[in-house]
Parts: C-alpha cells; structure tokens; sequence
C-alpha cells in the first residue's frame, strides 16, 4: 500500500509548494477554526459539567454522604459514627447536620426553606460556605442565636423583582425563624454567602448546638457528608464504610446526582452535537472543494502523470496527502488558538448562572476531534482524486 | 519488434459511430524511424494512442517483442508505459508545478530509483537535450521549443524501447522545429532509438527512415 508514498509525497510538497499561497492561508485558517469549534463548545459544556459536579460535592454531599436508613428519621449515635469513619487513612473529615423545614421572616416578608445545622469546624472541613461569605462572617462553635443564609434567601436592597426573598437583608438584621415543629425563635444574621445558582443559596445555617436545642435532640443528624483525600475512590470507601459495620444510606457523590448533571448539560450537548456536525461538513466542503477544483484544473495534468506510468493510486495518494496536510496544519494553528484562547478562559472564567466556568479539555475530547477532522480530510481528498484520476488518458489530457 | 494486426478504433459520438480506424496491419523494426502522416482525419494519431497504450482499441492486436498488450491489465499497462515506452506529445505536456528537471526525473522516481541517482541522471538528460542550463526552471519560465524539450528529456530518461510523438512541433516555429527533430535523428542514429512520429508537414519527411501514409482510417501507401 505504502509502495511509492514516497512519490506521492514529492508530488503532494510541490503541488503545496507552488500553489496559491492565499487559497493555502485561508483553506488552513478555516480548518484552525474548524478545529478550535470542534473543541471549544464541549469543552465548555464539560466546564458547566464539572462545575456543577465540583459545587455538588463542595456544598452539598462531599464525597460520600450517609444518609438514615429506610423508616429512620435521624442517624443516632452520629459521633462515634464520625470518629470511625474520621479514623481511616483517605478521609479528611465528616461534617453531620440537620435538616428542618422552616419559614424565615422579616418585618413583612417570609419565605420557606430548609434549615442546616453546621457544627463550624467540621463545615469548614468538609464544605466550602466559608469561602462564599459575601457579607458579614461564617458560624463559630459559640454561636446560639446567630444564622447564616444564602443570597437567595436574603434577597439583594435594590433589586426589585418576582423573586421570592425576605427584600435585601442585610448583616446585623433580626430574622425569626418558626421551625417545622413549632417553635418560633429570632436569630441575628450573621453573615451571607453566595456559592452556587444550583440552589444553595437557598440555605441557611445555625450551629448544630443551638438546632439540638430547638430540636430537643442529641447525638443525632439528617445526613453526614464525608470529605476524602482523593477524587475518584468513593467506591472504594464506601465499601469500607459497609466493612466497618455502617447500616445506614451510603451513597458516593456520583450516585447522589446521577442524571442531575446530565439534565443540566443535555440541551448544551445536543447544541454541542449540531455544532460539531455543522464543523465536520464545513470541513468536508471546504476540503472537498479545494481538492476537486484541483484535480479539474490538474486534469490534464493527471493525464499526463498516467500517460508516463505514474500509477493511479500515487495520484490519488498525493491529492489524499494535501488533504492531510490541510488537516494537520489545521490542527497545529487550531491548537495554538485554542490554547490561548483557554489560557484566557482559565484566568478571567465565564460568568455563568451556575458560577464561573473554565473550559475543561480532556484527552479523548482532543483525541476525537483530531480523529474525526482526520477522516473527513481523508474522504474528502480522495472522492474528488479519485473520480478525476480515474478517468481516461486522453479524455484527462485533451478533455 | 513491433506487430500491429487488423487494429480498429470505433469512437461512439452520441448516436454516431466515428469509425477512427478501420483495419490497419503493419510492422515496425527495432531502430526504425518511423513517420505517420496524412490529412487531418486520417487517424494518425489515434493509432499512435492505440500503440502507446493510452487508449484501447476496439479490435485487433497489438505486439511489442512478442506481447500482446491488449491482453494486458490496467496496471500491467501503466508499468509497461513506464518502462517501455516513451511520449512526446504536440501540446508541451509537461507540468506546471514542477521544475524542467523534476519533470525529467519524475518517471525514474516511479520507477523506484534514489533520489540523488533520478537527479544525476535528469541532469545528464537534459544536457543531452541542451537545457543543463534550464534545469531548475518551471514551465512558465521556458520558451515553447525548451518544454518540447523537456518533454522529450522525460520520454527518454527510462531509456524507452519506444519512443511516441505526436506531431511534436506543430506548435514551434521553424527553428525550433528543425532542432527537435535533428535531435530525434540523433537519438536514432547515436542510440538505435526506435520512434514513432505523426507529422503532417512535408519537410519532415527527410528526418524519417520510412512513412505510413494513412486516410480515413485506413493505410494508404507504405
């Protein structure tokens, strides 16, 4: 097969070399940018992807969460609980809360939503609100009649809208809280925070000692978020944690959102889908057109090179070759491109809804864009050499 | 050396059949200078086509020392022009992209040769055909009788058992004419060459050892 590459070869550099160096820079800047979309958009959407993964264990699960079992309301005996989980090489810590519904008032605006114990310490191991405040300060072990909300819940002064929020509270405000069981109890607001638009600013926290006192419970939580050293050995611990003897719900990050990221990015990856088979067809007419427009002007050219025994395949060979060629430079001015343009994406992210989005460029995401430009390339340079080459000698010369 | 029997050509235009050729037999000796001539129609250079295996006959048969090539593949044939044979034709086929001595070397490096060797002996060509000078021109820097030239180099660098030209210059001016056609006498003098050339001006006759003389597809006189 690869008999006389080198012929086709030589016949591809000088056909390149001699060409129209306008029509060479421009074919080029369209695949660079072929390959820069190609890229760009997933990696964008694996950005939002990841995000909401990264905020979901962040703020919401950790690595692993262990939840009450089936008919059980609470998990009992949650300190030694902890202590043997926190016992083990690989965690980095445990932080147990509460739950409760509640309602949250402020002069004449209320709004529902779900309280959190935080016991501070631990939190700040194990979640990140801390580094979220935007107003005012995070929870200390002393605090009893303090709270901490998100942003959606305190709402913002000047912003008037439909949102449902207590109107822009501000640090220092008194907010009365009435628990699901009844009790009615007023907390100053100690401090904002703003982590994600995936819901979590709809949170507020008290300490875990002033909710057990509301409560009238001890030793108990809704939910234990475990935090691990590594990224990607949940299974692993959570089989160790059903070793230790933990009869409760323990469920890895991943199986806690399973289909949530998925729901976000779907619309994102069909636009994805379209944009990148939108890329290849471009591709393929660009390429399709440059070589066709070659072999027509070439024709007699082609006839001439079988008239003397050069062998149709090394023709359609060195038509494949500029294809290629067109191809990899492509990718090479593409990557440059890309690589600037995601050194800027990296330290001045997006602004997203969600949060801020870095573009995230895997392996097999390069791997089959370069694949899939690579093989548009080879059918599209060698359809329209194939057809000319195998025409007749003296129809190819004298037409 | 060469044998040609009964050989037929049929072109089918839309519903009309052209018939180019309609029975020609004759032979050819190895070193032989040979010239076709006759009106234009005659079908002189549809019979070079058909022995320069750049066509296919629709009957008859064709032998160069002892082959039969049309009972050649499509690949056999491309080897055997490669090997065996070599073309001038009238328009300067030569091509634009390449240098008058990548065009020369070209066949060689099918051929399978190194390429400091293709070069040597590209060179050596076009000395022959006194374009040393010329070598690392492209086609649009040379005049019409140095792409002939060219040409010629190139149909003579695999050292062809045949060489075809049809009507090689019938788009040179006199002078230059005189000059390709002193040098495919030398060719056949010096080298023993065996060539082939349609022509249709009379002055050309005194370069040729013998001329086939066609009309409407068929041999007038030998």
């Amino acid at each position: 097969m690869f008999k006389n590459f080198k012929l086709s070869f030589f016949l591809a550099c000088k056909s390149i070399k001699r060409s129209n160096i306008g029509t060479t820079v421009l074919t080029i800047a369209i695949m660079s940018l072929i390959f820069v979309n190609l890229i760009f958009l997933p990696s964008i959407v694996e950005g939002i992807a990841e995000t909401i993964e990264q905020q979901t264990r962040d703020y919401m699960y950790g690595n692993i969460l262990i939840e009450p079992k089936e008919d059980d309301f609470y998990i009992d005996n949650v300190d030694s609980l902890q202590k043997k989980i926190n016992r083990l090489p690989g965690v980095l810590g445990t932080a147990s809360r509460y739950m409760v519904g509640a309602t949250f008032t402020h002069k004449d605006k209320f709004i529902g939503g779900t309280l959190h114990s935080a016991s501070p310490a631990d939190e700040i191991i194990v979640t990140k609100y801390h580094e979220g405040m935007i107003s005012g300060e995070y929870l200390s072990e002393s605090d009893t009649d303090e709270i901490i909300m998100g942003l959606d819940l305190t709402g913002e002064e000047d912003k008037e809208g439909d949102k449902a929020d207590l109107g822009g509270v501000k640090v220092g405000d008194k907010i009365e809280v009435t628990f699901s069981n009844g009790v009615i109890k007023e907390y100053r607001l100690k401090g904002i925070f703003s982590v994600s638009k995936m819901g979590m600013d709809s949170f507020a926290f008290i300490t875990e000692k002033e909710m057990e006192s509301v409560l009238g419970s001890n030793n108990q939580a809704s939910q234990i978020l475990v935090k691990l050293n590594e990224l990607g050995t949940e299974k692993e611990f959570k089989k160790k944690f059903m070793e230790l003897g933990i009869k409760e719900k323990i469920k890895t990050w991943e199986e806690k959102t399973a289909g949530m990221t998925e729901v976000v990015v779907s619309s994102f990856r069909i636009i994805t889908l379209i944009s990148t088979i939108v890329s290849l067809i471009i591709a393929v007419v660009v390429i399709f057109v440059i070589i066709y427009i070659n072999t027509i002007y070439k024709r007699k050219q082609i006839g001439i090179l079988k008239a003397i025994g050069i062998d149709q395949r090394v023709i359609i060979r060195s038509y494949i070759l500029q294809a290629l060629f067109y191809c990899f430079s492509g990718i090479i001015i593409g990557s440059i491109l890309l690589w600037i343009l995601v050194s800027y994406l990296t330290t001045n992210p997006i602004s997203f809804p969600i949060g801020t989005i870095r573009p995230v460029i895997g392996t097999s995401l390069i791997t089959q864009s370069i694949l899939s430009l690579l093989i548009v390339s080879l059918i599209a340079g060698f359809i329209p050499s194939w057809k000319t080459a195998r025409e007749s000698i003296l129809k190819a010369i004298w037409g | 050396m060469i044998k040609v029997k009964n050989l037929k050509r049929i072109y089918h235009k839309g519903l009309v059949e052209v018939h180019a050729l309609k029975g020609v037999s004759f032979e050819v000796k190895n070193g032989e200078f040979l010239g076709l001539m006759g009106p234009s129609g005659s079908g002189k250079s549809t019979l070079l086509h058909q022995l320069g295996l750049l066509d296919t006959p629709t009957g008859g048969e064709i032998f160069i020392d002892e082959i039969n090539l049309l009972k050649l593949s499509e690949s056999e044939k491309t080897l055997f022009r490669l090997n065996q044979l070599g073309y001038v034709f009238q328009e300067y086929a030569i091509l634009g992209e390449l240098t008058a001595l990548e065009n020369v070397y070209l066949p060689l490096l099918m051929m399978g040769k190194k390429k400091k060797d293709c070069i040597n002996l590209g060179m050596e060509m076009l000395d022959k055909v006194g374009l040393g000078e010329r070598a690392h021109h492209l086609q649009r820097e040379l005049s019409g009788g140095e792409q002939q030239r060219v040409a010629i180099a190139r149909a003579l660098i695999n050292k062809p058992k045949i060489l075809f030209a049809d009507e090689p210059c019938a788009n040179l001016d006199t002078e230059s004419s005189r000059h390709i056609l002193e040098l495919f006498r030398k060719l056949n003098e010096d080298l023993g060459q065996t060539i082939l050339m349609v022509s249709h001006e009379e002055w050309h006759k005194k370069y040729v050892d013998r001329i086939i003389y066609l009309k409407d597809g068929l041999i007038e006189k030998m």
